[in-house]
């Protein structure tokens, strides 16, 4: 995945969002909290190649169990990929 | 030519412009002494053809992007930055701002548009005072101002939600003045945060120099019932940043007013209040400011 829009991790009083800043603020200007997974799943979207990987990551770091990591990991990307702030990177979309 | 000094809280500009040219009523407010030096300066002159200026930096500056904003157009090189500002729904602009540095920006005025300058919003628009008092830590928040017992509570919402119109019941049954009826200028001091006087205040036409220390911002909503609740530090910081005046496609200076935001809303309480236009909207607030 890579992230095509400008935005700025914030920490606000312990939660943290994620604030659009330049040219994104043509198009978006709410600010959108993230929960602990999503924060995590934001920051390492570009440093993955597919949904197993992040699982993968999401477990090592997350006490959760596989199935919940796995829906978490395929509702936000969609959410993401669907509001055009990310674009899949493989030929075949599957990331 | 003339030349005036005017001061907003903490920043002191100069505006030097034709003699012909209005400056609105509500600036007298805001002149200043000559004590304190300018660490602004605009230069206003009159232009029948303003295409030649955007031009001439569009070519200087080939690469500046272009945001597009309701009532403005702007053109953003890494240390410039041109505004065509317009008027909202009126597709040919009235004004061009270009700041040359820090210290001197230019202003050319359409020739059609200068009798309209003695409106407040009009002439403010030439100006960006956003950006030069913030870098006095100073930020600009779209609210009625009323004084109550010598503090401030700041009324905030989108335009047409009723800020005016609380301030106005509270000045009725509870004999509250107001400031600016639609504008503050927020500044941290050493004792706290203080809402200072604005020189534009829209259709109100409510406007002070004043300046008291905040005791309250009430962002408002209308609702049948009156209920008012306090709001935790991500709901603040939403509510409160979608009504401070922010230059979203410059990121310092977004991040900037950021934190000044976290700052206000960690110190400043701040209430979402669901209101009519009853005596019973001022005393569901009044239950919490004490």
């Amino acid at each position: 995945m890579k992230i095509v829009k400008e935005f700025i991790l914030r920490d606000i009083a312990g939660e943290c969002v994620l604030v659009p800043t330049g040219e994104t603020t043509q198009e978006f200007n709410g600010l959108i909290t993230l929960s602990d997974t999503a924060r995590f799943i934001w920051e390492n979207l570009e440093k993955v190649d597919s949904t197993k990987e992040m699982v993968d990551l999401i477990l090592e770091e997350y006490e959760i169990d596989e199935q919940t990591a796995l829906q978490d990991t395929v509702q936000f990307v969609s959410q993401l990929v669907q509001a055009g702030f990310i674009e899949c990177t493989k030929e075949d979309k599957t990331w | 030519m003339m030349i005036k000094k005017y001061r907003f809280a903490y920043t002191t500009i100069e505006i030097q412009l034709p003699n012909e040219m209005p400056i609105p009523d509500n600036m007298a407010l805001f002149e200043e002494d000559g004590s304190n030096a300018a660490s602004k300066r605009y230069e206003l002159e009159v232009a029948d053809d303003l295409v030649p200026v955007v031009q001439q930096f569009g070519t200087e500056y080939p690469d500046a992007k272009q945001i597009l904003r309701p009532n403005m157009q702007l053109l953003v090189a890494a240390d410039k930055e041109c505004r065509i500002v317009k008027l909202a729904g009126v597709p040919a602009p009235y004004a061009v701002h270009i700041e040359e540095s820090a210290e001197l920006t230019r202003v050319w005025v359409k020739r059609e548009i200068v009798p309209h300058l003695a409106i407040d919003t009009i002439f403010g628009s030439l100006l960006g005072l956003e950006k030069v008092v913030l870098r006095d830590n100073a930020i600009i928040l779209h609210s009625a101002y009323m004084c109550r017992e010598g503090k401030a509570v700041l009324f905030s919402a989108p335009s047409e939600t009723g800020k005016s119109t609380q301030a106005g019941l509270w000045e009725r049954y509870r004999g509250t003045r107001q400031i600016n009826g639609d504008r503050s200028l927020l500044v941290r001091e050493e004792s706290g945060w203080y809402a200072h006087g604005w020189p534009i205040c829209g259709s109100s036409e409510i406007c002070h120099n004043e300046c008291y220390p905040i005791q309250a911002i009430v962002m408002l909503y209308q609702a049948k019932e009156n209920v008012i609740r306090s709001l935790g530090p991500a709901e603040a910081m939403k509510k409160v940043m979608s009504q401070i005046t922010i230059n979203m496609w410059n990121t310092e200076f977004q991040m900037k007013v950021m934190d000044l935001i976290q700052q206000l809303i960690a110190e400043v309480p701040v209430y979402e209040l669901g209101c009519d236009i009853s005596e019973d909207a001022v005393k569901c607030l009044e239950s919490v400011l004490l």
